[in-house]
C-alpha cells in the first residue's frame, strides 16, 4: 500500500505532531513523565500550527495564538490540565507565555480563550537555528485517545439524530474488492500521480469503514465522518470515484445507484419559490405596518447586493435607504418546468439551454458551463455571460429568480442553501424512509443518489419517486436507475 | 496523503505542499483545482468559487 500514513494494530492513523526542534517535553516543570509525553508535543504542536494559520499570509512563528482551554482541557483530561498546562508549558513563559487571559471575540465563539505567544527560545527562525520537527505518534492507546477526542463532537450529534446514526450503521456494513479495486487502479493509473493516489486513500478508507466502533458512549471512527454546513455527509463512500464504484460490495444480486435527473436546477427551483415566497410575506407584513402605524419596520441588509440590472429594468426598485420592495413574483416557466418534471418531455432543461446558447459541445460539457456560469458564478452588475443569456431566454421568471436571491446571498451561500434542499430530501425524507421501512437494507448516499441492493431497488424508487412527487410540491422529480455491479 | 473536508463541502487531499480540492456541485459535476502551500486556515476557508474553472 503506497499510503505515507500508518496505522496502528487495531487501525488509528499514526499522528504528525509538529513541534519546534529544541524542545524537549522532560524540560517541561513538573514533567509527569512517558504516560503523558505525547500531551506536551500537543500543547506545543498547537502553538506551531496555530502562528501559521492566525495571521493572514505574511505571518511567522512567534505571532500570538487563540487557543481554547476547554479543547485543551478535553484533550489533556481535566485532572492533567493543571499540572501539564497552566504549571507545565505555560509557567512563567519559559516555553509558552500568555499574553491576554479571556480574549475578547465579538462572536463570542472564543469566549473562553487565551492567547498565546511561543518563547522566542522556541520560535523557528534561521537566526536562531530552531526548526521544525515532525514526531509520529504510533502507540496505540494515545492514537485511540486522539480519536476519540476528535470523534466526541460528531458522536453527540449522532446521538441526538437517528437518521444519522442508520446512515453511519449501514456505512460501517460496507466493505470493497481491495484487491481487484487496487489491481484495478494500478493497471489504470500512473504510479503516484494524483488520480493514483487519492485512489489508493479510498480504498483503503473504505476498507476500514467496518472498524467503526460503538465504544465508551461514542463512535470512535478510523475514516472521516463529516457534515458540512450545507448538510450534506462527507465520509468515503461519498467521495468514492465513478470508476471504482463497482468494487464496493453490498449484496450478491448487485448494487443499483438511483439518482435524480436535473437534481440541482430542480431544488433550485424549489429554493427559489419558497424564497420568493418567504420575501413577499415579508414585504406584506411591512405593508401592515406601514398601514397600522405600529409595530417595528422591517429593514433589511441586503439592499445594498441587489442586482442594479434587473432593477433599471422595473424588475424590483428601492423604496428609501434601509428596506426595499420586491416585485419578482411566483410565475413559472412552462417550458422550464415541464424540462424540470416531465419525463416526456422532448429537451431536457440542458438542452434547452444549449440550444438557446447555441452551443456544439457535449451536454456533459454544457453541465459545467451551466453551473459555473449561470447558477454558481459571481454576480456582476450590468453584464450577463453568454449561459445567463440563454437562461434569460429559455426560463425569464427562473432566471429573474436566480439573480435576485444570489444577489441576495451570494454565489457561495446560494450553493450551500440549494444542497440544504438536496439534503433534507436525502437524509431527512430518504433516511427516514429507509430507517423505518427498509430497516434491514444495506445503503448509501453520495449526494445525490441513493446505492443500494439490486433485488429492492424497483420498490424503493417507486417509493422515492412518489416522496419526491411530495417534496416537490406535486411535481414528478425525474430519477434514473443504473447498474452498478 | 491526507484527506479532509471543511464545513464548505470543499474536500482536500493534502500531498506534501500541494492541495488537491474538489467541491461536489452535482449531478455528476466535481470542480477540481490544485493549490501549492495553502495555510490551515486557508484550507478550511476554502469554496466552490475558489474551485470553480
Amino acid at each position: 500500500m503506497e499510503n505515507t500514513q500508518g496505522f496502528t494494530k487495531h487501525g488509528y492513523p499514526h499522528i504528525d505532531l509538529f513541534v519546534p526542534s529544541n524542545f524537549n517535553p522532560e524540560e517541561v516543570p513538573n514533567y509527569l513523565g512517558k504516560r503523558h509525553h505525547h500531551k506536551y508535543l500537543l500543547g506545543m504542536n498547537n502553538m506551531v500550527y496555530g502562528s501559521l494559520i492566525t495571521k493572514g499570509r505574511n505571518k511567522t512563528f512567534g505571532e500570538s495564538v487563540t487557543l481554547r482551554s476547554e479543547t485543551i482541557r478535553d484533550y489533556m483530561g481535566s485532572r492533567y490540565y493543571p499540572e501539564i498546562w497552566v504549571n507545565g508549558l505555560t509557567k512563567d513563559g519559559q516555553f509558552i507565555d500568555k499574553v491576554s487571559s479571556y480574549y475578547h471575540d465579538p462572536k463570542g465563539i472564543n469566549s473562553q480563550a487565551c492567547r498565546y505567544k511561543l518563547n522566542p527560545k522556541y520560535v523557528p527562525s534561521p537566526t536562531n537555528g530552531v526548526t521544525i520537527k515532525r514526531v509520529t505518534i504510533t502507540d496505540e492507546p494515545t492514537c485511540r485517545r486522539f480519536y476519540k477526542w476528535k470523534d466526541t463532537a460528531i458522536s453527540e450529534r449522532i446521538k441526538k439524530d437517528e437518521n444519522l446514526a442508520h446512515e453511519l450503521y449501514m456505512l460501517t456494513q460496507h466493505d470493497i474488492k481491495k484487491e481487484e479495486a487496487t489491481a484495478y487502479v494500478h493497471k489504470t493509473y500512473e504510479k503516484d500521480s494524483p488520480q493514483f493516489t487519492t485512489r489508493m486513500v479510498i480504498i483503503e478508507e473504505i476498507s476500514r469503514l467496518k472498524d467503526a466502533r460503538y465504544t465508551d458512549d461514542r463512535w470512535n471512527m478510523p475514516f472521516r465522518f463529516k457534515v458540512d454546513r450545507g448538510g450534506r455527509l462527507h465520509h468515503p463512500l461519498s467521495h468514492i470515484p465513478k470508476d471504482l464504484e463497482r468494487f464496493v460490495y453490498q449484496s450478491d444480486s448487485g448494487t443499483v445507484e438511483i439518482d435524480q435527473r436535473f437534481s440541482q436546477l430542480a431544488y433550485f427551483h424549489k429554493f427559489g419559490l419558497e424564497k420568493t415566497a418567504d420575501i413577499q410575506r415579508m414585504q406584506a407584513k411591512k405593508k401592515c405596518h406601514k398601514i397600522g402605524g405600529k409595530g417595528l419596520p422591517i429593514t433589511t441588509n441586503l439592499d445594498h447586493r441587489l442586482p442594479s440590472d434587473e432593477s433599471t429594468q422595473g424588475s424590483h426598485s428601492l423604496q428609501g435607504s434601509s428596506s426595499y420592495h420586491v416585485t419578482i413574483n411566483l410565475s413559472t416557466d412552462d417550458a422550464w418546468k415541464t424540462a424540470l418534471f416531465n419525463p416526456d418531455a422532448i429537451f431536457d432543461p440542458y438542452q434547452l439551454l444549449m440550444k438557446s446558447a447555441k452551443y456544439k459541445g457535449s451536454r456533459e460539457d454544457a453541465k459545467e458551463k451551466v453551473f459555473g456560469g449561470v447558477y454558481y458564478n459571481e454576480l456582476v452588475k450590468g453584464r450577463r455571460t453568454k449561459w445567463e443569456k440563454a437562461m434569460k431566454h429559455v426560463a425569464p421568471h427562473e432566471y429573474k429568480r436566480l439573480r435576485f436571491i444570489k444577489g441576495m446571498l451570494g454565489n457561495r451561500e446560494l450553493a450551500v442553501q440549494v444542497t440544504r434542499v438536496e439534503s433534507h430530501f436525502w437524509h431527512k425524507i430518504v433516511v427516514g424512509y429507509m430507517r423505518t421501512q427498509h430497516p434491514d437494507t444495506l445503503f448509501f448516499i453520495k449526494h445525490d443518489a441513493i446505492f443500494l441492493p439490486a433485488e429492492q431497488a424497483n420498490d424503493i424508487l417507486e417509493d422515492i419517486s412518489q416522496m419526491g412527487k411530495t417534496f416537490f410540491g406535486g411535481n414528478q422529480p425525474q430519477f434514473k436507475m443504473d447498474v452498478i455491479s | 496523503m491526507k484527506i479532509y473536508t471543511n464545513d464548505n463541502g470543499v474536500t482536500v487531499y493534502i500531498d506534501g505542499d500541494s492541495v488537491h480540492a474538489s467541491y461536489y456541485v452535482g449531478e455528476g459535476v466535481t470542480w477540481e483545482k490544485t493549490f501549492t502551500r495553502l495555510t490551515k486556515k486557508q484550507i478550511s476557508s476554502l469554496s466552490l468559487d475558489d474551485v470553480k474553472p
